[in-house]
């Protein structure tokens, strides 16, 4: 399922080496992909707010991980 | 009181009507507090009570629907049975390890809005899962586990079956007026050639259902939403996706035009509708 393996993408970005908080790197992600979520939308397991962004922004966010990843190397 | 509960019964691939009917709830902008799902119900319940939007699980029902013929699928869900599972269930398919992955991988929980409904193979008597505290992927597969297709599920001492064996629709849990989204059973032929196997459930489902499925709701209390699908079989997963959509555009405009006038008459809260809907 192609919503499957862009959330495992998104996952592996938000969990990636360095990263402390995998909560903010999917705020992050929502708010770079332009998609608006409604309200609750981000709270939750990390699987499930993944799938959300996956659901709702689709193959913009493949981009929008490959600009953050440039941005905002983690950090340690 | 101005929320409502909400009833998604059993029926298989039908349960594309629920989130057409999801969607009408959405406009309508009625405040759902509880959902109660039964058999495929309970599935779409704990994505809602998740969070997630009827888009949004329209998207994931329709991409898994793609993939449903996936040899690969079926595979991950055999098992040997032990005999008591196999009498009952009649059967070497269990749903069970297949959704606890799911719900791991979904990041799916237990919560306070959703109640799933199985059915104890051997009194018949209703299993109702509420609260945080059980494990989302056996009350799941539990309230799936329609005898003659899949195994029973171990719980405790006992053995659970389709939630849909005890009722397809029970209401009786609800503690406010619920609305209640009924799939119907198939009484005439598919319009579309389907496989066999398909064609053999729907045989079933007209003629010699797989197990009793007590119906009956309080239409007084609550709202009834029957989209009355005569001519589709739980059962028949090999259904193109146009039918699919076909179902959730139904769901949808009668959900939006019962629900409409349930709002008309004061029976729920939510906004008045538009016309020309």
């Amino acid at each position: 399922m192609k919503t499957l393996l862009l959330q495992n993408k998104i996952l592996s970005f938000a969990r990636r080496d360095g990263v402390s908080e995998p909560s903010s790197e999917l705020s992050k992600l929502a708010e770079t992909t332009g998609i608006s979520l409604p309200t609750g939308q981000l709270d939750g397991p990390a699987e499930l707010v993944a799938l959300k962004i996956a659901l709702a922004a689709g193959e913009k966010v493949e981009e929008a991980i490959d600009l953050l990843a440039r941005q905002h190397p983690p950090q340690g | 009181m101005n929320t409502v509960e909400l009833v998604l019964g059993a029926g298989g691939v039908k349960g594309y009507f629920h989130i057409g009917l999801l969607k009408a709830v959405e406009e309508l902008e009625i405040e759902v507090s509880m959902v109660t799902g039964v058999s495929v119900g309970s599935i779409i319940a704990a994505f809602y009570t998740n969070g997630m939007t009827s888009d949004q699980i329209l998207k994931l029902f329709l991409e898994a629907h793609e993939k449903s013929g996936n040899p690969l699928l079926l595979a991950n869900a055999v098992v040997m049975p032990d005999w008591a599972s196999f009498m009952v269930g009649r059967s070497f398919l269990s749903l069970e390890r297949p959704w606890q992955e799911s719900v791991k991988k979904l990041g799916l929980t237990p919560n306070q809005r959703l109640r799933i409904v199985a059915c104890d193979a051997r009194t018949h008597h209703p299993v109702v899962f509420t609260g945080e505290d059980y494990n989302l992927g056996s009350a799941l597969s539990a309230s799936g586990s329609l005898p003659g297709v899949f195994l029973p599920v171990h719980h405790g001492d006992m053995l659970l079956i389709d939630g849909a064996a005890y009722h397809r629709n029970p209401d009786e849990f609800c503690k406010e007026v619920a609305i209640i989204s009924a799939l119907g059973f198939a009484n005439k032929w598919p319009k579309e050639l389907l496989d066999p196997m398909s064609l053999y459930y729907h045989w079933r489902e007209m003629s010699m259902p797989l197990v009793p499925q007590p119906t009956k709701v309080d239409t007084v209390r609550n709202v009834l939403v029957d989209h009355r699908a005569d001519d589709i079989c739980g059962l028949s997963f090999s259904l193109p996706v146009k039918r699919c959509m076909e179902m959730y555009d139904n769901g949808y405009k009668h959900g939006f035009a019962v629900l409409s006038k349930a709002i008309a008459d004061g029976k729920i809260h939510g906004k008045a509708p538009m016309t020309n809907q």
